[in-house]
């Protein structure tokens, strides 16, 4: 049985890897060869039909909007957004728009990548943590020995009923 | 986003309603279903590698899709006694991760990679949004003051 448990547990990490591998090396592989004059092209922008999603930094301003870059690994691109608010160079933003006909992009939506937001969700996701944890080990413990999960044992409180406390293993 | 409390107590108000019905989606299963609904956030670790300066969020990234989950998933399961049970456990929290962030606006989410790269976005709530988080704890409060007046009534 412990057997079979590594030859899949091997089996799966041999999947994930060359699952990862794969995205990696597609990836890498996308980015050497693509246009990077063409916007649908950029794997750093994603965009769906007309609609554009990027993370971007503003990096300057021109009469109908800003200027954003978009780190892509090793090279930068830059983007007009046409758009009547402007943002503060060096500002990061969430931007959600759409390709307009002459190939702009005009900005629906612009949101502010603040520092302090990023702190707040890092810092929800580790009170999550602590919860699971508690949720998890109040039922589940690790045994060393076998190396496998084991259900805790469970105490059933007294009842007016009941003489003894009693310990049930479910 | 659907953070970390979020998809917890998303996954465990799920098994609380289902063990009102089923008696399978006990504590300790219900426990289960919860850990597998932070198995896609694993890629996350990208996060702490990227504070010492190793950039692997293109080689994790994989472990946000399906495919990826349920491999983690199954390798997760190996160390449980049962199997199968806990795989089919691990997968229900993996699906309710996956039903939270498609409710994101992020640019979509690769969920048949690498079957399909075609991405999948409902488009409700942004990155920072928290009401999720706020009506998630409302509603685990609320079931969790059920779930014992229900076990309080049956124990008498």
């Amino acid at each position: 049985m412990k057997f079979k448990r590594l030859i899949l547990g091997i089996i799966f990490t041999l999947l994930i890897f060359l699952l990862c591998y794969n995205y990696a090396f597609n990836y890498h592989n996308a980015l050497q060869n693509e246009d990077r004059t063409d916007l649908t092209k950029d794997n750093t922008v994603i965009t769906l039909e007309n609609y554009v999603f990027m993370l971007a930094t503003v990096t300057d301003e021109y009469d109908d909007g800003i200027i954003v870059e978009v780190y892509n690994n090793d090279s930068v691109n830059y983007y007009k957004i046409k758009t009547p608010s402007k943002k503060d160079v060096g500002y990061p933003v969430v931007i959600f728009g759409t390709i307009s006909s002459n190939n702009e992009i005009v900005a629906n939506k612009i949101l502010i990548r603040s520092t302090s937001e990023m702190i707040f969700i890092i810092f929800r996701s580790f009170i999550g943590l602590i919860l699971f944890l508690l949720i998890f080990l109040k039922y589940w413990k690790f045994d060393f020995r076998k190396i496998e999960f084991k259900r805790r044992l469970r105490k059933i409180n007294d009842f007016p009923n009941h003489q003894n406390k009693k310990f049930w293993r479910i | 986003m659907p953070d970390w409390i979020a998809h917890v107590l998303v996954a465990w108000s799920l098994c609380t309603i289902l063990g009102f019905k089923f008696k399978q989606f006990d504590q300790y299963n219900s426990a289960i279903v919860v850990l597998g609904a932070l198995i896609p956030d694993l890629y996350k670790i990208y996060i702490l590698m990227g504070i010492i300066g190793i950039e692997i969020l293109n080689f994790v990234t994989p472990l946000h899709v399906i495919l990826g989950s349920l491999l983690v998933a199954g390798i997760i399961s190996l160390f449980f006694t049962k199997i199968k049970k806990t795989f089919l456990f691990l997968a229900l929290g993996i699906s309710t991760h996956y039903m939270l962030d498609l409710l994101l606006i992020s640019g979509g989410i690769a969920l048949l990679y690498p079957f399909s790269s075609l991405k999948f976005q409902i488009g409700i709530i942004t990155v920072y949004d928290y009401n999720i988080t706020i009506i998630s704890i409302f509603i685990a409060l609320i079931l969790y003051f059920i779930y014992k007046k229900v076990n309080n009534t049956k124990n008498f």
